[in-house]
């Protein structure tokens, strides 16, 4: 059904990517309340922030688009 | 006669506009996220990794939480016009806004708390980098404020809503600073 429908395709790769950003928010906290030590916690911050950075520029914010020809809006 | 007709026909395409309507947002948010970077590095050239053990870690989790569903809601209103639904588009402008507003209030609340001063080292850098986001977050709502009345007003179509996909960029890219502040703010310690 959701085939046929590409709003409610769409919307649904939104919720799975809020999703994993939440995820990975509660990831953050819990590394920050479970570990002591500044740099491992500082080390294990930076790849998850980036990541979160990297699915709100890919998939939110359409960053792709820059260098894909068809025109999107 | 003859100067008008030799003049070139600045006319770009539809899509060429778009595109270069993006480039410029981008560059825009590069420029933009400079500043940030910068204002994150001087909170570790003030007080290095200290961070004050009053700051509300449940107030920094939940607005950080209610940031993010905003990002969401603002996704949604901008794939629903690009589908020509407008009625959700403007549901989902007004939820962002919303969202924001309690960001906002989260924000200006953690101010009023705070047991940290402006003069110290780290109340420097609190007060600036949040002080600088919430300034963008505000007029993110001012901006989402206007496409929602341009969108009542039947102003967009799904072909032509370029002014609410580039407020809706915009609202990521205040979301993407948040995403690095918020470690930097509250988690490393």
């Amino acid at each position: 059904m959701e085939r046929d429908n590409p709003e409610a395709t769409a919307q649904n790769n939104g919720l799975l990517v809020i999703a994993l950003l939440a995820l990975l928010t509660l990831v953050e906290f819990l590394v920050f309340a479970a570990i002591d030590m500044t740099s491992a916690v500082i080390l294990m911050l930076a790849p998850i922030a980036l990541a979160k950075a990297w699915l709100i520029v890919t998939f939110f914010m359409h960053m792709p688009r820059l260098w894909n020809s068809e025109d999107h809006s | 006669m003859a100067a008008e007709s030799a003049a070139p026909a600045h006319t770009e395409s539809p899509a060429t506009r778009l595109r270069m309507n993006q480039l410029g947002l981008w560059l825009f948010f590069i420029s933009d996220g400079l500043l940030f970077a910068l204002l994150a590095t001087a909170r570790f050239y003030l007080v290095g990794t200290e961070t004050p053990d009053e700051l509300s870690q449940t107030l920094g989790l939940g607005i950080t939480a209610i940031l993010l569903l905003s990002s969401l809601t603002a996704f949604r209103a901008e794939t629903a016009i690009a589908h020509g639904n407008v009625a959700h588009a403007k549901l989902m402008l007004l939820l962002t806004i919303v969202l924001g507003t309690i960001f906002m209030g989260g924000v200006v609340y953690e101010w009023s708390i705070a047991h940290f001063h402006v003069y110290e080292g780290y109340g420097t850098a609190f007060f600036s980098m949040t002080g600088m986001h919430a300034t963008h977050v505000a007029s993110g709502i001012l901006l989402l404020g206007l496409v929602y009345r341009l969108a009542s007003q039947g102003r967009f179509t799904a072909q032509n809503h370029w002014a609410i996909a580039a407020v809706v960029m915009y609202w990521h890219f205040v979301d993407v600073v948040w995403v690095f502040f918020y470690p930097v703010l509250y988690l490393i310690n």
